[in-house]
């Protein structure tokens, strides 16, 4: 049978480049993968944890996850030859039902009660209308908050005094950009799991065992009794801030209880940074990147664009050096043993298990040196691959390239050191930039806004309660009982206080075991401030009073302190005072307003680094792709969503598919084939993981490019009171995902060495969205021998050569006819007007020769898009260069369009309704001659993501088999949704090629208010269990309900709210720039264009001119007006891929000009036909 | 066993349940072709407000624009009602000693107890909504009136009006066929709240809106999208 399999392979290896004929894929009897001899039941979708040898890749070396790779019938019989998986019309059953139930009550939704034509409405005016408000009108207010550690610069919309969005502040120097922490904060603001109490009775106690209900003047009653005198037995325990108010307000504390202990407690991504700086620029710092003028970036262990703190700003600066073709594209390097999302946007990425991470920066420092010395040495150009060859000459071949870059870059390259490689290699990497000349330039540092504070840390505190020297802690969120180190058992000390206090969001596990527990407003209902990373003050303004009884961390300090001023408003503008010297009225309002102000600024701290660093010159890489079981390293990363649990119960996060790993709701060891294969597990498979005493089960997810022997584990979830989304198990709602803690101890709270691994018996299902809405590009047999991809990309060497390669990648379609389109369309004959034209309204018929012929398929006065007299044409261009698969789009999204959660268990039915979702593909090379893939096969791969929305066709294959036009084009090119007329028989999501619409199921948003048909009635309003939660819901879109199709709109209300806005203020057109649509704005890299493809100088037309550009299965003539900008690579030659050296060796322009076509296919000089043929004559002996 | 026969005596009734089957299809037919149209249904409807107030004093004889109450027209979806602070400017009450802060038109007129109920306790006057459409229809006040639709278009003379009704069916058929035919009720945009202001003649309307519409790119369009959303 191996033989066969390896015929198989041998058959598509010569091909290697563009077109791979997909093995055995035309053989309908093998079932995908198989010889004919051995019939169609083979072995391949057996599931084995080594077999590879039904090996298969889409076209261009594509796949997504390794059931597809493998060819699993699991992948092409349940994703990909169907629109939903098998069973996903059943209603949900038994524990599931239940526990769907309950998710449903938590999901989102908008009160409206219509329907007959006399239920009689009231209308309630204000007595007296606030000055400059609009009633229904939406307006945006500046803030500044901090979340997750990270801070934001936002602009919040509301209406009628209701938050409702969050956007980015597109004036505040920092850039501007979100994150799907902010973005998800709305969902947050409105959980009805944040209350405690009810009326006045907001705060909890714990004493008796009842939970009694207080208020805060309780609390502060008995505060005083227990704080009395110095407060030498008390601790406040807080997590790090970058609010000067909070930090002044600790301060007052302090002076007035001098004895009171401070603990500083921060579970994620330790203080390493922290320490670093401390000892070399002699304060505390964070670090913030300012890329925008880098050459050369090299992350070693650091996940700049994904979970680092400062991702937002670093964004900025990076993503202005991503215009491929541009002289001033910059390279990253990624050097990681997990696969993040930094690796995924990487030119180069190189697996290293992190043991090896400091190693590599010294051998970086010193190959650079001598370089900088002089010394010289000829490579000529490696004939191999960069995946071909052994890890040990890859990582040889790897730092000889970085140095060589890095050496020339001079100041313009920048390492960058992550904190879980601890203190001392993050100093290694601020004393390779300040050698380079970047310290101060791309990599800055700004003084922590708590330095001057001396906290203890967790562990001292722990040893003070254990001896009795503290017997009263105040803590603040945090959540320690939950995240502390393990091998503290910090429990068991809690326990011993005598007076516990805990103040927070959410009444969770902390909570539950402290005798107070204080409800914590939330950012959008409190006042406060914050310093972003790159210095900038900024205040955090209410956009609502606490809606669940909350305060500020600043108000409740300020009231322990006894200070006489405890509203937030004057902390803060005292604070803000302090910082300006003195504010009047008008400065105070102009900062609130702006969100910041030019003078009000933390400078970087600059200087030289002071002494010396420890010697690294005997440090040396040791290279192993053999996996030691008991030898494995586990890095803890937080979770893409609920990040370090503290968003367990925002559903929105939950549900979130996870960037790499596509996962939702759970979390898993995620790991190299390689390391699955050593440990005898396989995906989905579980093992167990023991470090120390502590051993911990956990489903198996392998993914390709992760270093051998190194395991990831998102953190953050099993939490047992999070909420009734993220697990309660006081009400029987079971935890989500799996808590990792035990395995975290003081010395391996970011990465645990020497851990060991053993296959447990049992599966899994994960709920991973990976394999849904895969488009189906098998069957077509007439296609399939061209390459046509999804996802193009190239080199920028590719670029220079074959700058069409975008075009040279897909199938050539010709345009024939006045339209561009193969035939002559019916729908043009119909438009045709009465004077032969096709249509010309608006700003075409005033200048049509602006519109004229060329590469613009909408010039002409006969271009399809004619239709009608519209003002406007829509499109959209996304920039595969730029987009990293962040995710913020796809909460942006969901928070704009009232998109619901639907729970994991419909999710692993393939009901998710994201409208918007970010594809991941793999791509390794294909095997080489009677190469056997096995799981060493994996060891290096490379990642693309891909947003995938509604493309809005021009010819939208949804809209022709509508039977009640529910789905119909706008003549500004919009394919609209017509949520009323929808009878759901679903023949549109059959019918689209790009699988992007969405059924609703159920009605998702009924208990929190929101009913349909009968029970659309106001009773049912006051009814709902939740409805706190239906103020989430944006009241521009339409609330969908059972049975109704539903998908991206390109925002329509944002559309025609521009399109009002300009008919009020100017003439009626719409100036460029004057829609920018939820996921545009959400972007923090600026991927995202929208905008009138009728005017030439719009952005989104000169991206869709740009040779990169090409429509998705544009050669089903759908014409999507959303297109993508290829990927480009700044890939250096010696250490391209197979992929990429193929490309470049033979791919070649496509020709223009319509005669060469006859008007039908015959591309015979595109390299690839030939392959063809060899794939055929391989399948005929394959056959015999 | 024997079958059971309807007595020849029933033979008569037949007719009857005959006619009354077929008189109950008219009837049915009729009512729900007339009752549930919109004409029918929409048309006239009149509610009792908690104030009896009168469009034709304050919009017809003392001439008041249609902005000094609903002021949001030009700017937002909503023409807003007016708080109750604007009906105070000139019906504020008098205190003890009978006297009024601003002015007092009528202030001891029982018709504005709700007003002064309002004013006092801070409570809004529940209006009774008139114009009423449904939830998932997104009607925008400010792009019509700055396109220069009249407010008469859709809500008749109101300043005729003792007691506000619906003028217009309001139904979907009725706005598709005005966005198709929209060059007629066009006025200059400074005239839309002029409710008793007319062209002289159709033809001049008729030159003015061409005009009118080239340069404001008016193109009202008839796709779902522009209402549902």
């Amino acid at each position: 049978m191996s033989t066969t399999m390896n015929e198989s392979n041998g058959m598509t290896t010569t091909t290697a480049t563009l077109s791979l004929p997909i093995a055995g894929q035309s053989d309908p009897a093998g079932g995908g993968c198989c010889g004919g001899d051995t019939g169609g039941g083979c072995g391949c979708s057996s599931g084995g944890t080594s077999v590879y040898s039904g090996a298969k890749i889409g076209p261009g070396g594509y796949w997504r996850s390794l059931d597809e790779f493998k060819g699993e019938e699991r992948f092409t019989a349940e994703f990909l030859n169907r629109e939903f998986p098998v069973a996903a019309s059943e209603y949900p059953e038994g524990v599931s039902r239940r526990r769907w139930m309950q998710l449903m009550g938590a999901s989102v939704a908008l009160a409206g009660a219509a329907g007959c034509r006399y239920p009689e409405e009231n209308i309630l005016p204000f007595v007296i209308r606030p000055e400059g408000r609009i009633p229904g009108e939406p307006y945006y207010r500046a803030t500044n908050f901090e979340l997750a550690g990270r801070v934001y610069n936002l602009l919040v919309q509301c209406i009628d005094g209701r938050p409702l969005k969050i956007e980015p502040n597109p004036q505040h120097p920092s850039g501007t950009g979100t994150d799907v922490f902010s973005q998800a904060s709305m969902l947050s603001l409105y959980d009805p799991d944040r209350t405690r109490g009810t009326g006045d009775n907001v705060v909890l106690t714990q004493g008796d065992g009842v939970r009694g209900k207080k208020t805060w003047d309780d609390f502060f009653g008995a505060a005083g009794e227990v704080l009395s005198g110095d407060g030498s037995k008390a601790a406040l325990m807080m997590p790090p801030t970058a609010s000067p108010s909070v930090v002044r307000m600790v301060k007052k504390l302090q002076n007035a209880k001098p004895g009171l202990t401070l603990c500083r407690f921060e579970p994620v991504e330790g203080d390493a940074t922290r320490k670093a700086t401390a000892d070399l620029f002699g304060t505390p710092c964070s670090q913030y990147l300012t890329l925008e003028n880098a050459k050369v970036i090299v992350t070693v262990q650091a996940d700049i664009l994904g979970s680092d703190r400062g991702m937002v700003r670093t964004a900025a600066g990076f993503h202005q050096t991503r215009d491929p073709g541009a002289a001033s594209m910059s390279r990253l390097y990624a050097v990681e043993g997990n696969y993040s999302t930094t690796g995924s946007s990487a030119d180069v990425r190189l697996a290293l298990r992190p043991s090896q991470a400091r190693a590599f920066v010294a051998d970086l420092a010193r190959r650079v040196e001598k370089l900088r010395g002089g010394e010289s040495h000829d490579h000529g150009t490696p004939e191999t691959a960069f995946d071909e060859i052994s890890a040990k000459e890859r990582y040889a071949r790897f730092v000889d390239q970085v140095a060589h870059d890095i050496a020339d870059a001079g100041d313009g390259a920048v390492v960058i050191v992550g904190d879980a490689l601890g203190p001392e290699a993050v100093a290694d990497g601020i004393r390779m930039n300040q050698s380079l000349g970047s310290l101060g330039k791309l990599q800055r540092f700004r003084e922590d806004v708590d330095a001057e504070l001396e906290p203890v840390d967790i562990g001292e505190l722990t040893t003070m309660i254990d001896a009795g020297d503290v017997d009263t802690v105040i803590a603040v969120e945090g959540n320690p009982l939950f995240a502390a180190p393990s091998d503290l058992k910090f429990g068991d000390a809690w326990g011993k206080l005598k007076t516990s206090v805990y103040l927070s969001e959410y009444d969770d596990e902390t909570s539950f075991l402290s005798d107070w527990s204080l409800p914590l407003a939330h950012p959008l209902e409190s006042w406060g401030d914050c310093v972003s990373d790159d210095g900038y003050y900024g205040v955090c303004q209410p956009q609502i009073l606490p809606l669940l009884g909350g305060r500020s961390v600043g108000e409740v300090l300020a009231a322990l302190a006894g200070e006489r001023v405890t509203d937030g408003e004057s902390i803060v503008r005292e604070t803000a005072e302090d910082m300006a010297g003195s504010l009047s009225d008008r400065q105070w309002r102009q900062l609130l307003h702006d969100g910041y102000a030019e003078d009000m600024r933390r400078e970087p701290v600059g200087g030289a680094p002071q002494g010396d660093g420890e010697d690294t010159s005997e440090m040396k890489v040791v290279v192993d792709i053999n996996v030691d079981r008991s030898d494995l390293e586990v890095v803890f990363v937080p979770a893409d969503g609920i990040y370090d649990g503290r968003f367990a119960n925002n559903g929105w996060l939950q549900e979130l598919p996870q960037t790499l790993t596509k996962m939702t709701w759970d979390n898993a060891a995620i790991m190299s084939p390689r390391t699955a294969e050593a440990l005898g597990v396989g995906h989905g498979r579980m093992v167990a993981l023991t470090y120390g005493d502590a051993t911990v089960e956990l489903p198996v997810y392998e993914i390709p490019g992760c270093a051998p022997g190194v395991v990831t584990v998102p953190i953050g979830y099993g939490r047992t009171r999070a909420g009734r989304i993220g697990g309660l198990t006081e009400f029987d709602i079971d935890p989500v995902g799996v808590d990792v803690s035990p395995l975290r101890t003081r010395s391996s709270m970011q990465i645990a060495y020497g851990v060991r691994g053993v296959q447990r018996a049992g599966d899994y299902d994960l709920a991973t969205t990976q394999n849904h809405w895969a488009i189906d590009e098998l069957g077509r047999e007439e296609t399939e021998a061209r390459s046509f991809t999804l996802v193009r990309e190239g080199t920028t060497a590719l670029l220079e050569k074959v700058p069409e390669f975008a075009e040279a990648k897909g199938p050539h379609v010709p345009k024939v006819g006045k339209t561009g389109s193969p035939w002559n369309e019916v729908i043009n004959e119909i438009e045709r007007n009465s004077e032969g034209k096709y249509g010309d309204g608006g700003l075409k018929g005033e200048h049509p020769e602006d519109h004229g012929g060329g590469e613009n398929a909408y010039g002409g006065d006969e271009g399809l898009l004619a239709l009608g007299t519209a003002n406007h044409q829509w499109g959209m261009s996304i920039d595969l260069s730029k987009c990293t698969g962040c995710n913020a789009c796809v909460i942006a999204c969901q928070s704009e369009n009232n998109v619901p959660i639907v729970g994991r268990e419909q999710v692993m039915k393939s009901r998710e309704m994201h409208w918007l979702r970010v594809d991941r593909y793999f791509q390794s090379r294909e095997p080489k001659d009677g190469e056997t893939v096995d799981a060493g096969y994996f060891d290096n791969a490379d990642v693309v993501q891909q947003p995938v929305a509604c493309m809005h066709c021009e010819t939208a294959p949804c809209e022709q088999v509508c039977p009640v036009a529910a789905t119909v084009h706008t003549n500004e090119g919009i394919n609209a949704m017509a949520y009323n007329r929808c009878i759901g028989t679903r023949y549109c999501a059959n019918n689209c090629p790009f699988k992007v619409r969405r059924f609703n199921y159920f009605n998702y948003n009924e208990e929190v208010g929101v009913g349909y048909g009968w029970n659309a009635f106001p009773g049912h309003i006051e009814e709902a269990d939740r409805k706190l939660e239906q103020l989430v819901l944006n009241p521009e879109v339409t609330v969908r309900g059972r049975g109704v199709m539903e998908k991206c709109t390109y925002c329509t209300q944002r559309v025609e709210k521009a399109k009002i806005k300009a008919r009020k203020e100017s003439n009626g057109i719409v100036p460029d720039g004057g829609v920018v649509v939820a996921c545009q704005s959400a972007c923090p890299h600026k991927a995202i264009e929208f905008g009138n493809l009728f005017d030439d100088d719009s952005v989104v037309s000169e991206k869709h001119r740009d040779v990169r550009s090409y429509g998705m299965l544009a050669q089903l003539n759908v014409k999507p007006r959303t297109e993508y900008l290829a990927r480009v690579r700044n890939t250096p030659p010696s250490l391209m891929t197979r992929a990429q050296m193929n490309d470049l060796a033979m791919l070649e322009a496509p020709h223009h000009g319509h005669d060469d076509h006859g008007g039908n296919h015959g591309h015979d000089n595109h390299g690839h036909d030939d392959h063809h043929e060899e794939g055929e004559k391989g399948h005929d002996a394959h056959h015999a | 066993m024997q079958r059971f026969l309807f007595p020849r005596w029933t033979n008569p009734l037949l007719a009857v349940v005959g006619i009354a089957l077929a008189g109950g299809g008219v009837f049915a037919g009729v009512m729900g072709g007339l009752v549930t149209d919109p004409q029918t249904l929409n048309v006239g409807y009149m509610p009792e407000q908690p104030v009896p107030f009168s469009h034709a004093i304050h919009a017809g004889q003392l001439r008041m624009d249609c902005r000094y109450c609903h002021n949001t027209v030009y700017d937002a979806a909503h023409a807003a009602v007016p708080p109750t602070a604007t009906c105070i400017n000139c019906h504020s009450p008098a205190n003890d000693q009978g006297v009024s802060a601003l002015a007092a038109v009528k202030h001891d007129s029982p018709k504005l107890a709700a007003i002064h109920e309002s004013w006092e306790t801070g409570r809004s006057v529940a209006w009774k909504r008139i114009h009423n459409l449904p939830e998932y229809v997104f009607f925008n006040h400010s792009a019509h009136v700055n396109a220069g639709v009249g407010c008469k278009t859709c809500h008749g003379r109101i300043d005729q009006m003792e007691v506000v009704y619906q003028h217009e069916q309001l139904s979907m058929a009725w706005c598709i066929t005005c966005h198709r035919n929209y060059e007629e009720h066009l006025v200059p945009p400074e005239k839309v709240t002029k409710l008793d202001w007319e062209f002289a003649s159709a033809d001049e309307q008729a030159e003015w809106a061409e005009g009118w519409i080239e340069e404001q790119h008016i193109n009202p369009q008839v796709h779902c999208a522009v209402c549902h959303r």
